[in-house]
């Protein structure tokens, strides 16, 4: 995968609020493994839905749709998927940097 | 179809045209210069002016004359002493010119008194019959003299002169040493036996020699001589223009009877010096006399268009009109065109009108070509100028008649196109009304399961919670499918409407795909259908297409493939080809036959036997959309196999999708007023929600499940509830439904991060007043907000507190 940086444009008034929400951001993938492992999908699901309603309210879009994508795989069962994603979602965090204006 | 100017102009052309081509045939007709004689005779007729008739005067040996000189002079040919006698006694009294119309071309007693008696004022007649003389080279010299100077030799070839094969001329005796002229006095007629036209000029072995009426002009005034080129003849003050026979075109006067013709007897009895006749000497004086015979013996007379003129007169005649403007000027192009152009004017003015024309514009019409282009044509006649206004009249009128048949042509085409309109008005009213009924059909299905199922779990007491479950389920099922036609058929009215715009956004094609096949893939899998996205070479990550609507494309497609498939497996294929977007489905399901391939994308056109199911408007949408994006869409099948649904759409390779907040100019707008209860259980949400409430000037607690905003709402007073409808403990339905059964009267806002119809019904169902889609976005927030807080009103407030 790349590493290239990803640069989003963030509303300035959320400038306190991002860095910690990135911060809770960096511990989902380990909670979504851990839930997939546990073969519990409804905390993936859970996991998808909030990433969903809070990544994309932040403005980050990519986020809002892995957890989109989480949600939808974790209805579907769909283990293979739930598997890849955080890495997507890993790779994405360590890439994303945001820009306030 | 083609622009009105483009079409008018193609009838005005066409109408021309054809006008044009025929009366250019029928003008190329006998009956076309007959029709000119006849008019043109008929004008003479009536308008031809009157001649003074003063320069001439006519001897005639007629049937009187005859008798009188019977014992005198024996009978007719007289011995030629007499023409000598008559000839000086002419000459004696000023006669300018002795013109002698009899053919003096045999020897008779009394040639050589003649022969003295001639001199350069004596023109004889030569007629166009062969001659016993012409080889004899006397006959030739004679020709030569004859000629008319300055037209003989080279340039005489060129002149245009009536040509005869032979000529017969006077006994050379005559000519010889007295310089007496010669003048053809053979006349042309026109193919009706009419003569019309004067040959000035005629030729016979490269000589070209005057007519007698020339000659005696020439006679009278032997200083003036003429000038004779290709087309003109001048003499003195007169300009003749001749055309190709060397002829002018007469205007011939309304007194052409007036010639004054005197007996021949009396010229006789005045010459040997008789009592009573000295008024012929007065006669003559000065005038051009001609000398000839009208007698019936002779048959010597000609039709004119002013009826039959005896030759001698009709010389005469000629000379007077030579002399008084008599001649008619040849055509001018420019003015036949002009008249044309006139002529053509009305015709193309009423091919303009088009079927606003009436039928008396038509008549008005004709007759006002008749009078302003036969009138135009009328005057230039009376005024001695020939044109073609009769082929420009029967041009315009022709045109016009032909413009007529063109507007009953276009009135008949428009009665075809409104007839046709109307059975297009009636058919579509037809299919909306079936449309209309299908619909009805399609809505009351499920209504009735509703209804009955809900009955059912109403009023039976005995059935079980399992089964009112079920049932409950029935109507649930029921109800979203109600809810999706519905939905589809705003769809397809908004398309029709033309209300639907398309709007190109940088979207990101992979999650798209994945998207949608993840969604399927729920479907499927109930039927265990294997669901494949097949991407083939390599796919940009971001293209700007509508990304809403072609998610709905693929969900159609991919749905209606796994429906419609009992085994086997669902294939999306995916490919970027410079440009365009190929995308195909292709399903191993039942299939369609041939003769429905066409037919799947109408409304409501379920195959017969085919698993009814969906609201029979998804292909319809799906054609309609996929043609709002510009792109194609095909379909191929073989029943039993499978079908293939085939979808092209252009989009261009776009730049990353553009961040959601846009820079609006926030601080303009006034704060709001009023305390709001959220709930949510997401925490960084939670916080981004207070700092936005706190941004509107909104005073906000939060709580993080149902359980806490129930408690919360029924323990102090809040303007709106914001709820999240997911949340752990206690849910934002079963929070709000409780609030509401607790008599909570306050506004209740849903917010939610499903995009499912069903959620949103389900939230206003549990007594939300309105819904919040995640994500949330300050204006969004303060859009939900408003109608539900009051607005500060910064400046009033302070008033009040001061």
């Amino acid at each position: 995968m790349s590493d290239e940086e990803i640069f989003v444009k963030i509303d300035p008034i959320l400038a306190e609020l991002v860095p910690k929400f990135l911060a809770r951001c960096r511990q989902m993938p380990a909670e979504l493994r851990g839930a997939v492992d546990a073969g519990n999908l409804e905390i993936a699901r859970r996991i998808g839905h909030s990433l969903f309603g809070t990544g994309s309210s932040y403005g980050f879009e990519e986020i809002g749709s892995l957890g989109r994508e989480i949600e939808r795989a974790a209805r579907a069962g769909d283990i293979d998927t739930l598997r890849k994603l955080p890495e997507r979602f890993e790779n994405y965090l360590a890439r994303v940097r945001p820009v306030f204006d | 179809m083609q622009p009105a100017s483009i079409r008018l102009l193609e009838r005005a052309l066409s109408v021309v045209a054809a006008a044009l081509l025929f009366v250019g045939v029928f003008s190329q007709t006998t009956l076309f210069p007959r029709l000119v004689w006849w008019s043109e005779d008929s004008l003479q007729r009536l308008l031809g002016p009157s001649l003074p008739m003063d320069h001439i005067v006519a001897f005639d040996v007629d049937e009187e004359s005859m008798q009188r000189l019977q014992s005198e002079l024996g009978a007719w040919p007289y011995s030629r002493d007499v023409y000598a006698r008559v000839a000086l006694f002419l000459a004696d009294h000023g006669a300018r010119a002795i013109a002698f119309d009899i053919l003096f071309s045999e020897p008779r007693q009394g040639d050589d008194a003649l022969a003295a008696a001639l001199d350069r004022r004596s023109v004889l007649a030569a007629v166009a019959l062969p001659s016993p003389l012409q080889r004899s080279p006397a006959y030739h010299e004679e020709l030569k003299r004859a000629a008319i100077s300055g037209a003989a030799g080279g340039s005489g070839k060129t002149l245009s002169a009536q040509a005869w094969p032979d000529l017969t001329l006077p006994l050379p005796k005559f000519t010889q040493s007295s310089h007496a002229a010669i003048g053809v006095v053979t006349v042309i007629t026109d193919a009706d036996g009419i003569v019309r036209r004067l040959p000035l000029l005629h030729r016979a072995y490269g000589e070209v020699l005057p007519s007698m009426a020339l000659a005696a002009l020439l006679a009278a005034d032997p200083a003036v001589s003429p000038e004779v080129t290709a087309g003109e003849l001048r003499l003195g003050p007169h300009t003749w223009s001749l055309d190709d026979g060397g002829s002018v075109l007469l205007r011939y006067p309304a007194n052409a009877a007036a010639v004054p013709v005197v007996p021949f007897y009396q010229l006789v009895a005045a010459a040997a010096g008789t009592q009573g006749n000295a008024h012929i000497g007065d006669l003559v004086h000065d005038k051009i006399v001609f000398l000839g015979s009208s007698s019936a013996v002779l048959g010597d007379f000609a039709y004119t268009p002013v009826g039959r003129v005896p030759g001698l007169q009709l010389n005469a005649l000629f000379t007077e009109l030579l002399l008084t403007d008599g001649v008619r000027r040849p055509g001018v192009p420019w003015l036949d065109v002009l008249l044309l152009f006139v002529a053509l004017a009305v015709p193309l003015a009423m091919v303009r009108r088009d079927t606003s024309a009436r039928p008396s514009e038509f008549l008005i019409g004709l007759g006002a070509i008749v009078l302003v282009v036969a009138g135009a044509g009328i005057a230039l006649l009376v005024a001695n100028q020939s044109s073609r206004w009769l082929f420009a009249t029967l041009t315009g009128v022709t045109t016009q008649v032909f413009a007529l048949l063109a507007w009953l042509f276009a009135l008949y085409q428009e009665k075809q196109r409104l007839f046709y309109e109307k059975l297009a008005a009636q058919e579509a009213n037809r299919m909306k009304t079936e449309f209309l009924s299908h619909m009805t059909h399609e809505l009351r299905t499920p209504i009735t399961a509703i209804m009955g199922f809900n009955k059912v779990n109403q009023f039976t007491d005995d059935i079980g919670r399992e089964q009112r479950v079920r049932n409950s389920e029935i109507v649930d099922r029921n109800c979203a499918h109600l809810l999706a036609l519905v939905n589809n058929n705003l769809d397809l009215a908004r398309i029709e409407a033309g209300q639907l715009a398309i709007e190109r956004k940088p979207t990101e094609v992979q999650t798209l795909l994945d998207d949608v096949v993840s969604t399927v893939r729920i479907m499927a899998e109930e039927k265990q259908l294997a669901l494949r996205l097949e991407i083939e070479g390599r796919l940009p990550r971001v293209l700007s297409l509508e990304g809403v609507r072609l998610r709905q494309i693929l969900y159609n497609l991919l749905g209606n493939a796994v429906k419609f498939t009992e085994q086997g497996e669902v294939v999306l294929k995916v490919r970027w080809d410079a440009g365009t977007l190929q995308m195909s489905v292709s399903d191993t399901g039942i299939g369609i036959q041939p003769e429905n391939l066409d037919r799947v994308f109408e409304p409501f056109a379920r195959v017969a036997g085919s698993p009814a199911t969906g609201t029979g408007l998804g292909l319809t949408i799906t054609r309609k959309l996929v043609g709002l994006m510009e792109g194609t869409i095909r379909v191929r099948s073989t029943p039993g196999r499978g079908t293939t649904f085939e979808v092209r759409i252009p989009a261009a390779e776009g730049a990353s999708p553009t961040p959601r907040h846009p820079e609006t100019p926030r601080a303009a707008l006034p704060p709001l007023s009023g305390r709001v209860l959220v709930a949510e259980d997401v925490g960084h949400l939670r916080s981004l929600v207070e700092l936005y409430m706190r941004k509107l000037g909104v005073e906000c607690r939060t709580v993080s499940n149902g359980f806490e905003a129930v408690e919360a709402a029924l323990s102090a007073e809040f303007d709106v509830v914001l709820m999240d409808m997911e949340m752990p403990v206690m849910d934002g339905f079963e929070a709000v439904r409780v609030l509401r059964e607790r008599g909570y009267q306050r506004p209740i806002i849903a917010l939610t991060a499903h995009q499912d119809d069903l959620e949103i019904e389900r939230a206003k169902r549990e007594g939300c007043n309105s819904v919040l889609n995640k994500p949330i976005s300050i204006e969004r927030l303060r859009g939900a907000l408003e109608p539900l807080l009051a607005v500060r009103d910064i400046s009033r407030a302070s008033a009040t507190q001061s």
